[in-house]
């Protein structure tokens, strides 16, 4: 028998082994592992993306959709049978696992050292993000920092404790700041920067308690406009979320996309523009209603805040007397080139976010005396004056200052992926929801829906994980 | 002193039987007779025996003595034992088998209205399970032999024609079934593991037409039906509809939309089912020639099979060409050479599948997102028309949506779909088989053969600007969307060759030892390219450019896949008075599939047999006149798990950097580690047999017993997330027996004037999971988008079990509520589904889902009944499956009652109030429905038991001078019909359903709006000339 005549391998793909056998290869595989930032944040047509678990259960947007067990997480009914908790588990692995692959393959590629160090600075960055993520929507999860070179390797993991998941959060974030440049060439416009891996690190403090590390961290972004990266606030706020001024001054990190039928255009434009609105708004495409705004965030605004025109579009329609109008958010907006292929990047933090959050740590440490002007910022650039400052009910108190940080955030960065995430960190959700829920009457069936804790602060690990890997244990 | 003998054979009526077969006894000299049954045969003394044979007729021996003329009237073969069975690499008489292999011959086959042959099979052989889960035009069946054989790695059997073992089962499906002769089933391992790492799943063995020497014998064959679907799903017609929207929109508390409180009778009132079936053509000729000389004979059959589907827009024909010769180059040296090309054109459309994730779909880099068809029917709202004035097709979004939010999601126009989405497939199909055999001494005899196998196809689908889609929601007649258009062709190209070289020596020693050995080697190598282009973005919305040029976007992508297998092997027959037999076999065989590590082995068999009734005590009467007891056990390997499984590559993953809106940046990564372990799954079967002829074989009874056990299981197994690169990757992993029991019954029930013979057959298997993985844990699968793991493989349980909540009502009012446990997602109110609490804990969730019933048969059974009176005949064949369970996936929309889509007629027994709770437990419909009436349940799952009137056949045969004076030898007349009744509890169209039938994994009887089973009536005329 010849040997040779059964070996067979497959001439179109490159194999895995020479894939991480030079620094080229290597390159490809860091870009590949941003490239997951795409599944995480919202892609294609699955439905599924961070805005799910950051916008939908909060009381600024609902999912106007049953299909697709969307609607489930509006209403607080997400069975762990639910396909997106599986989608957005597995987009988070894929690229924790892609990371882990370049971390340990990397020391033995031939190559600049600084450029190696780089490549793992950036994806050190991108497994912070995806367990920062991850621990905020199911608490622990199970901590993988290495290559998993089998199945039963896989099975051997059970939960982390969620104090160990951040401890590693803490440490990339950390090892990430450290070797990360300033700026990039151009071309390379979108990785990670020192700059953003101090502002997540900065977020992950504030989200832990930790507000002394927090403002410590966030001070070395100040002040605005004279610090090392030229972060600032645009002078006008509908600036930030155009298509024509991506990478601007006042994004630290986005997630990139790029329209033209690539594989790599931004969803969010057809996603979350109402369904009913036909080819009226997305001349392709058009829209798929899963993450619209719900009359909680209209109330919210003042009817003098210019950010409301440039976030809320309002879609009418009367058809035999009767009207009914659809809110939905504009910070999305672009001529798909396909559905669901557009320019738009999905914003993780900019430097808005930077303020308020120095401004909340102040607040704690010190209480509103120093955060005061922080705030105001933001309002000052909102509204292009000074007197629609904080007003002194707002600052009398340590606590009213904290409502109205909170309320600032809602307003400042409303359907940019945060407000629950906010509310579960100042342990404001059950509060606040369930305010909502009774105004409203937002009903499940005959009922007004009333939220708990612990149940409803965590959402549930996928059912298919627990049934694979039974080492894992379901959330309360 | 040679004698020259001369005479004619005929039948038992007179009539002539040419190309029987006359033989000298003990010797190599033979004829055929010809067209007027005469032959003419040198013999070397007045010692010399003749043998007389012919297939279907009793054979025959006859001393020369002083005659010089000879006619012998062969009797009709009850079931004639010394029947030739082809097994790989040669034949021996049936009576001499050790194995278990079923048969059925062109009798069998013949007059069937049918595209494949495989759909001739059904009900025919106990233990070969035909499934024909769509009725696509020219859609093939799936066959099962002996049950499930593996989790992964698929469950289709190795089919071999002519000696050429196909590289894939569609080569089977496109045989004209008039060109066949006879197929074999080798159902054990001892017969099937000479064909070793294929053998696993059973073998089909096709032998081919070949001609006869005699004056060249011309036969037609027309056949030409109509089809319809035989049966309908109950939904609501527009009044009923109208009053169940209302429902769902009280019971939400939502202002209902205007249209809805109009008068019923005012609004359209649209049968959708009615829209997209039609009645169907299927027609089918072949005309076949075949004759020769005694050194070289030939046979040509050409035939047409076109058909129209029941489903608007979807067609098959098929063109097919078969010539076979056979010459005797020298006495020693012999030629053979078959060729048989062929073409076909089948046009589909999105029919099976989901709401808008049809089965035949994935036309552009962004899948358009086209609706199927047959579920898209079933949902769309009676109330609309299928029209508007303007010539838009009614779109239910665009209509209902803006009046008041009444859809989410889009149930797309399926007419709109049908009339215009494209999608045709050519195929050019190149098959031929060349071969060449020496004897090199007496009895020694060396064969090579050269098959060489070219498929060529080409696939164009296309989506015009004006078909409504995920991509263009809105698309419509008078709004042509340019971004909607997609147009895509792939060619594919398959070439595939195999050599074959085998020594085979057959002896005589003492004077009742017979033995015949066999050695081979053989090689076999498959390449598959397939380029693909795809536009999008059409540049004019003339629907007649479907071309990709004509895009504004245009891709492309490059595929590859190759498989190589050598092979040696060896066997050894041996019977000592035709009374004990032996048969031994060993092959080894080398894949490129498999790991570095592990890319041989081994399948060894061993069968016996003792034909008791040979013995001299069993002479001593006449009722019983076989009596044969069998025995066997072979290893047989398995490794269908497609190319390059155990290797590790990388795929594109883009991303974007840079200035402005950034530009893409080329990314890669792993897709899967690799596992230089992967290795074959091996089968162990011991199978034992009892064969019983009473009555000069009248009645003959075969009983097969059997156990088969397969380790090293090749699982596609789901992976924790956290493995990050895949969700599911190949492994050897755990094991499964399949026990099981076969009794078929072969009788003459009338000899006389009216003949009645009785084939009947049933077959009992037994699946059982014995290991899995080291942690005892299941492998899961999804029944359809949303389903997770709703299919389980567990250990202790049969293969493929359906897993979900048990349905034991619903809250009837309140007080039901509060008494009961609830929905732990999102609680229960009155009229919700109520599910039972298995673990007690008071509360319903994801630890109170339970096995809910297995998809595979208790037993199948089928049984043909032929009636011979004067020139009349009749049969009709009978099949059946008991016991298996179906998981309708559609009911997740079509029995859900979000109050937007239609639903079945179920929603009459309804829900409303506690004082009208319906049936009990048929939900409240509801605008915002609770998670519990979308997971899986018993609600889902139906009773598959089905008695199937498979195949009924009435024919005249005509005689006389007219014929002859028209130089006609035979003519038969027939009317035939295809699945005229089906006798089944289950509500859908056809019980036999499994949308998965193309999926290698363990996914069976799930019905998500496939294709339905077209029930056909057919005239036909047969003339031999």
């Amino acid at each position: 028998c010849k040997k040779s005549y059964i070996e067979l391998q497959d001439p179109t793909k490159i194999s895995t082994t020479d894939l991480y056998a030079d620094a080229n290869g290597l390159n490809l595989a860091v870009t590949a592992a941003y490239g997951t930032l795409q599944d995480i944040y919202g892609k294609g047509t699955s439905g599924t993306g961070m805005y799910l678990f950051t916008d939908v259960p909060s009381d600024n947007s609902n999912a106007l959709v049953s299909g697709a067990g969307l609607g489930d997480f509006d209403l607080f009914t997400v069975a762990p049978e639910n396909i997106n908790l599986t989608t957005q588990w597995q987009s988070f692995y894929r690229c924790i696992a892609r990371c882990n692959a370049i971390i340990a393959r990397a020391p033995a590629v031939n190559m600049t050292a600084t450029l190696r160090d780089r490549y793992i600075g950036e994806v050190k960055f991108l497994r912070a993000l995806s367990y920062f993520n991850a621990v905020q929507i199911w608490g622990g999860v199970p901590l993988v920092t290495t290559e998993i070179a089998n199945i039963d390797d896989a099975l051997s993991y059970g939960r982390a404790s969620v104090a160990d998941v951040y401890a590693q959060i803490e440490k990339d974030f950390t090892d990430a700041e450290s070797v990360l440049p300033v700026t990039y060439a151009t071309t390379d416009l979108g990785r990670a920067t020192n700059g953003a891996a101090k502002a997540m690190l900065g977020k992950v403090y504030l989200t832990e308690g930790n507000f002394t590390k927090c403002k410590a961290k966030l001070a070395e972004l100040l002040p605005k406009g004279s610090n090392a990266w030229g972060y600032d606030l645009l002078p006008n706020y509908a600036d930030i979320f155009s298509t024509t001024n991506e990478m601007n001054k006042e994004i630290i990190f986005a997630v990139r996309y790029t329209k033209g039928g690539y594989g790599t255009g931004s969803p969010f434009f057809n996603w979350f523009i109402p369904n009913q609105s036909g080819s009226t708004i997305a001349t392709v495409g058009g829209g798929s209603g899963f993450n619209s705004i719900m009359q909680d965030l209209v109330d919210a605004f003042p009817a003098t805040d210019p950010r409301k025109a440039v976030s809320i579009g309002t879609y009418t329609t009367t058809v035999n007397k009767v009207t009914t109008n659809y809110y939905y958010t504009k910070k999305y907006t672009d001529v798909p080139a396909n559905a669901n292929d557009s320019n738009n990047d999905w914003i993780v933090i900019r430097y808005a976010d930077v303020e308020l959050m120095y401004a909340e740590a102040e607040n704690e440490i010190n209480g509103p005396a120093n955060a005061i002007s922080y705030v105001n910022d933001i309002r000052r650039r909102a509204y292009g004056n000074t007197t629609n400052d904080l007003t002194p009910a707002q600052t009398a108190t340590q606590a009213s200052m904290r409502l109205a940080i909170e309320n600032e955030r809602r307003l400042e960065l409303n359907m940019e992926g945060h407000r629950w995430f906010d509310l579960l960190r100042t342990n404001r959700a059950i509060t606040v929801m369930n305010a909502s829920f009774t105004k409203y009457q937002t009903k499940n069936g005959a009922n007004v829906i009333q939220i708990s804790a612990p149940h409803n602060l965590l959402f549930p690990i996928p059912l298919r994980e627990i049934q694979i890997n039974p080492k894992l244990t379901q959330n309360p | 002193q040679s004698i020259t003998v001369k005479g004619k054979v005929t039948d038992a009526q007179g009539l002539v039987l040419p190309g029987a077969s006359i033989k000298v006894k003990d010797s190599s000299t033979g004829v055929l007779t010809g067209t007027d049954g005469s032959y003419s045969i040198n013999v070397p003394n007045a010692n010399s025996v003749l043998i007389f044979s012919f297939i279907g007729y009793t054979t025959e021996e006859h001393a020369v003595g002083t005659n010089t003329q000879l006619n012998v009237s062969l009797k009709t073969s009850e079931h004639s034992l010394n029947e030739v069975v082809v097994v790989g690499y040669g034949s021996m008489k049936k009576k001499l088998l050790s194995t278990s292999v079923g048969a059925v011959n062109s009798k069998q086959i013949e007059d069937r209205l049918v595209a494949t042959p495989g759909e001739a099979l059904s009900g025919q052989i106990a233990g070969v399970q035909v499934s024909q889960s769509m009725g696509d035009p020219g859609a093939a069946p799936v066959i099962l032999i002996r049950g499930v054989g593996s989790i992964g790695a698929g469950s289709s059997p190795l089919y071999v024609v002519d000696g050429y073992p196909l590289n894939s089962a569609d080569d089977f499906n496109q045989i004209s079934p008039a060109d066949i002769e006879s197929i074999q089933v080798l159902k054990d391992a001892a017969a099937a593991a000479i064909y070793g790492s294929r053998g696993g799943n059973g073998i089909i063995i096709v032998t081919t037409k070949r001609g006869k020497a005699g004056a060249t014998k011309f036969n037609f064959t027309g056949n030409t039906g109509i089809a319809n679907v035989s049966k309908r799903v109950d939904v609501l017609n527009t009044p009923e509809y109208v009053a169940y929207v209302k429902d769902a929109f009280a019971n939400s508390g939502k202002v209902l939309p205007p249209l809805y409180n109009s008068d019923p009778s005012t609004l359209p009132n649209t049968d959708w089912q009615d829209q997209i079936f039609r009645t169907g053509v299927t027609q089918s000729y072949s005309l076949a020639a075949s004759g020769g000389t005694d050194k070289v004979t030939f046979n040509v059959t050409g035939s047409i099979y076109s058909q129209t589907g029941i489903i608007k827009a979807t067609e098959f024909n098929r063109y097919n060409l078969r010539a076979s010769m056979d010459a005797k180059l020298s006495k020693k040296l012999k030629f053979n050479f078959n060729i048989a090309p062929s073409f076909a054109t089948n046009d589909q459309t999105a029919t099976g599948g989901g709401l808008n994730n049809a089965l035949i779909n994935g036309i552009g880099v962004n899948p358009s997102g086209v609706g199927g068809t047959v579920i898209s029917a079933l949902l769309q709202p009676p109330l609309l028309p299928v029209r508007q004035p303007n010539g838009d097709y009614s779109n239910a979004t665009t209509i209902l949506s803006p009046a008041g939010q009444v859809f989410s999601g889009n149930p797309y126009n399926p007419v709109a779909t049908l009339d215009l989405y494209k999608d045709r497939t050519t195929t050019g199909r190149l098959l031929s088989n060349t071969g060449l055999e020496y004897e090199i001494i007496s009895g020694l005899k060396f064969k090579t053969t050269l098959g060489f196998e070219a498929i060529l196809n080409n696939r164009n689908w296309y989506v015009p600007a004006t078909l409504q889609s995920d991509n263009g929601p809105t698309a419509n007649i008078n709004n042509p969307l340019l971004t909607n258009i997609r147009a895509r062709t792939t060619q594919g190209i398959n070439y595939n060759y195999v050599s074959e070289n085998t020594l085979n020596y057959n002896t005589k020693f003492g004077k009742y030892h017979d033995l015949t050995l066999l050695a081979g080697y053989s090689f076999q190598k498959n390449t598959y390219n397939e380029t693909s282009q795809y536009g999008q973005n059409g540049t004019i919305t003339n629907p007649i450019v479907q071309n990709p040029n004509d895009a504004g976007i245009i891709l492309g992508t490059y595929g590859y896949t190759s498989n190589a297998l050598i092979s040696s092997f060896f066997r050894a027959n041996y019977d000592y008075k035709e009374k004990y037999l032996l048969t031994a076999s060993i092959r080894t065989d080398g894949s490129s599939r498999f790991g570095t590590n592990k890319q041989y082995a081994t399948f060894p068999a061993f069968s016996a047999a003792w034909r008791i009734g040979e013995e001299a005590f069993m002479k001593k009467q006449d009722v019983i006149s076989e009596f044969k007891v069998r025995a066997g056990y072979g290893v047989s390997g398995n490794n269908n798990i497609g190319d390059f499984a155990a290797q590790s590559y990388a795929t594109q993953v883009n991303y974007v950097f840079g200035a402005g809106n950034a530009t893409p940046a080329f990314g890669f990564s792993p897709t899967s580690l690799a596992n230089t372990d992967l290795t074959w799954e091996t089968s162990k079967t011991t199978n034992i047999g009892l064969e019983i002829g009473l009555l000069k074989d009248r009645i003959y009874f075969t009983v097969d017993a059997y156990h088969k056990l397969t380790d090293n299981l090749l699982l596609s197994r789901g992976v924790p997330g956290i493995y990050g690169f895949a969700t599911s990757i190949f492994t050897n992993i755990g094991s499964m027996q399949n026990n099981g029991l076969e009794f078929s019954i072969n009788t003459v029930n009338l000899k006389g004037k009216l003949r009645w013979t009785t084939d009947a057959n049933i077959s009992f298997n037994r699946n059982k999971v014995l290991k899995l993985t080291d942690d005892g844990n299941f492998v899961g699968y999804d029944a359809a988008f949303g389903y997770t793991n709703s299919i389980r493989v567990v250990p202790g349980e049969s293969i493929s079990s359906f897993y979900g909540y048990k349905q034991i009502g619903v809250y009837k009012d309140a007080a039901d509520v509060a008494a009961s446990a609830k929905w732990a997602s999102g609680g229960s109110v009155p009229g919700d589904v109520k599910y039972a609490d298995i673990n007690g804990d008071g509360k319903i969730d994801a630890s109170d889902i339970v096995n809910i019933g297995s998809p595979l048969p208790k037993f199948t059974y089928g049984m043909t009944n032929r009636f011979e009176y004067k020139r009349f005949s009749l049969s009709f064949l009978l099949q059946g499956v008991y016991g298996n369970k179906i998981l309708n996936a559609s009911d997740r929309y079509t029995d859900y009652y979000n109050g937007s889509f239609n639903v079945r007629t179920n929603a009459l027994n309804r829900w409303e109030s506690p004082t009208d709770p319906g049936d009990g437990m048929t939900p409240r419909a509801a605008v915002t429905n609770p998670s519990s009436t979308t997971v899986v349940s018993t609600r889902n799952i139906f009773d598959g038991s089905y008695l199937r009137l498979r195949n009924v056949n009435l024919g005249y045969t005509f005689t006389g001078r007219t014929l002859q004076r028209l130089s006609i030898n035979s003519a038969r007349l027939f009317v035939s019909g295809e699945n005229l009744v089906t006798f089944t509890k289950y509500f859908g169209y056809n019980p036999e359903v499994n949308v998965f039938a193309a999926s290698p994994q363990p996914r069976y009887g799930v019905d998500q709006g496939t294709y339905p089973l077209p029930r056909t009536f057919s005239i036909g005329l047969n003339i031999g000339f």
